[in-house]
């Protein structure tokens, strides 16, 4: 694994980095892949545009079955590549702070309880995005307390928070039903397309909305990568060497849970994502949690989503929600995960 | 700047110093000083309060009395950052991270040193090297570290809390699990740092080893110290019954006159 090694420093004033050429070439190709799954989506199938006239529709001189097209179809492809990274990172951050690679926010109930918590929203008469966010927002919070201290005994140890994490996030589906079946049918029902992770719909506006949300959270990945490591190394290690362990820990809690319910507030729950792009990045990717992990996850669950999308559109006899694609992926993925780490310990 | 800091290390104290998890404090009221530029080594039996005294001194575990002085400072006037470029420690099982190499790890040393923006200065680099070349893992550093051998693992990790460049080096246990070839090699290694200035406090099983290397010895049994000083000082007969109620004969090793101990029973139920 000498490839790895051949790490070049890069100065310029008093910015400095450690860089591995390898891990940049994988970043650029997944950027290219995450672009390419934007414009698959624009031009795949009945009713796509002609790979021609796919700058032309930008311009203001495009036919107007043209600028329909991208309206209808832009914005959604947009979201997934937005969403896939999103849950990318959130998938990263809590793999680290659990140290496991099932501890993603979907397997340890946060995706749960964002939905819970918007279907709550929904059954008490709310309506619109803020409310929906809200809800989401104080549902994983909530949920990701729950499990904290549930799962807390002298310090948290990483499988036993999965464990919890599992227990809640099935306790809060069940809640989650239990809000359904009591709620009138219109209730129930908007919950339950919601419910099932879907990007149809998706609007410039609401595209706009969640993209100016995810900035603070963009602005916070320079700080991750620089703590995903040094986390990775044991607690002891990783306050000894200058972490305050607590506060980064909680910061890092409440960003991963913000990144998963952004998605869960405008897409609804989507599973597997955040589980499986960090794993896949770090295989294609290489030089660990640092930058490259965490720009790898954004990328490749970019991509995940991105393509996702496509399939649930355009490649089954039926339209799915992007979210029953990903879970039937998702089942194999873990079924697979589990028995490697069975096959481990 | 080089691998060996300053003059003469710093001392570390402590001072009434109780620590422990639960309701029993573990460590009770024990003051101590470990001298600057030592080598000190401490040694009990197990759950004598030797490692919870380590983290203690690295401010992992809070005092819940008394206070741990870096030199005149107390570890808590110090901000993580600072107090990680002055004391370094190797915990008793770190986390080797999959698929690491050598040099990726000791990189991470620098963590206390680096901000968002200055992650590998050129004062970063002549660190990183000078530590690796000072625990010996300098041809090891394309290698993955999970593919090493014990000893070599251990010095990488010892090379990682080098890069830190601090005074004090802490190491927790950092010869249990090793067959004794390593062991030496890593001793020999924490005795290189004392002689370059740095102030190394060990946590050791291995009593022959302890008063071999060691400058200074620390005997602790419930919390508390029993004796300290020179090897000499310490390794007796008289100081083994009373540490590890063990009937023992100590004699001087014919090539250094350390202690060596001949252990010959157990005096009563260690229950």
């Amino acid at each position: 694994m000498s490839a790895v090694a051949t790490a070049r420093s890069l100065r310029w004033g008093p910015w400095s980095r450690r860089v591995a050429p390898r891990s940049v070439l994988a970043l650029a190709v997944l950027a290219l892949v995450a672009v390419g799954t934007v414009v698959l989506a624009l031009t795949v199938g009945r009713g796509g545009l002609a790979p021609t006239s796919l700058l032309y529709a930008l311009t203001p001189d495009a036919s107007g079955a043209d600028r329909l097209v991208f309206e209808w179809r832009g914005a959604r492809a947009l979201a997934a590549v937005l969403f896939g990274a999103c849950l990318g990172v959130s998938g990263a951050v809590f793999q680290a702070v659990t140290r496991n690679p099932l501890g993603s926010p979907d397997v340890i109930g946060l995706n749960a309880g964002s939905y819970a918590g918007v279907v709550a929203v929904i059954a008490l008469g709310g309506t619109g995005l803020t409310a929906t966010a809200a809800g989401s927002l104080a549902g994983g919070l909530a949920a990701a307390c729950a499990v904290y201290l549930l799962a807390f005994k002298q310090g948290v140890q990483g499988f036993r928070l999965i464990i919890v994490g599992i227990a809640v996030g099935a306790v809060l589906q069940s809640l989650t039903s239990w809000f359904s079946v009591r709620a009138d049918l219109d209730v129930a029902l908007r919950a339950a397309i919601w419910g099932a992770g879907t990007l149809s719909g998706t609007t410039w506006h609401d595209v706009g909305v969640a993209a100016l949300a995810a900035v603070p959270l963009a602005l916070s990945w320079p700080w991750i990568a620089r703590v995903l490591p040094q986390l990775a190394l044991g607690d002891d290690a990783a306050s000894a060497m200058g972490l305050r362990l607590e506060p980064a820990r909680a910061a890092l809690v409440v960003l991963g849970v913000a990144s998963t319910a952004l998605v869960t507030a405008f897409a609804g729950p989507i599973a597997f994502v955040a589980l499986a792009a960090p794993q896949i990045a770090r295989r294609i990717v290489g030089g660990g949690s640092g930058a490259p992990g965490v720009l790898g996850s954004a990328l490749v669950g970019a991509v995940l989503l991105g393509l996702g999308d496509v399939i649930a559109q355009h490649a089954l006899p039926a339209r799915l929600p992007v979210g029953a694609v990903t879970v039937v992926i998702g089942g194999m993925y873990l079924v697979w995960l589990l028995f490697r780490e069975s096959g481990r310990s | 700047m080089s691998d060996g800091p300053q003059d003469a290390g710093t001392p570390v104290t402590a001072d009434r110093l109780s620590v422990g998890y639960g309701a029993d404090p573990v460590v009770a009221a024990l003051d101590l000083v470990v001298p600057a530029g030592s080598f000190t080594a401490v040694i009990g039996p197990n759950a004598c309060g030797k490692s919870t005294l380590l983290r203690a001194l690295a401010r992992l575990l809070a005092p819940r009395e008394g206070r741990v002085l870096l030199g005149t400072e107390d570890v808590r006037d110090l901000s993580a950052r600072q107090l990680a470029r002055r004391v370094g420690l190797l915990p008793q099982s770190p986390v080797t991270p999959d698929a690491i190499t050598v040099m990726d790890l000791v990189c991470r040393g620098r963590y206390a040193h680096q901000s968002i923006l200055r992650q590998w200065s050129r004062a970063d680099q002549e660190a990183v090297e000078a530590a690796m070349s000072a625990a010996g893992v300098t041809e090891l550093r394309d290698r993955r570290v999970d593919e090493l051998s014990g000893g070599q693992r251990q010095r990488a990790w010892i090379a990682l809390t080098l890069a830190q460049e601090s005074d004090v080096l802490l190491l927790d246990e950092p010869t249990t699990f090793l067959d004794i070839a390593h062991q030496v090699e890593v001793l020999e290694l924490a005795d290189t740092l004392r002689r370059r200035g740095r102030t190394v406090v060990a946590v050791l099983h291995e009593l022959g080893m302890a008063a071999r290397y060691a400058t200074h010895l620390v005997a602790m049994r419930d919390g508390r110290v029993v004796a300290e000083g020179t090897p000499a000082e310490v390794v007796t007969e008289e100081v083994l019954a009373r540490v590890f109620d063990l009937e023992a004969r100590v004699v001087p090793d014919p090539d250094t006159g350390a202690p060596v101990v001949l252990p010959r029973s157990v005096l009563r139920s260690r229950a």
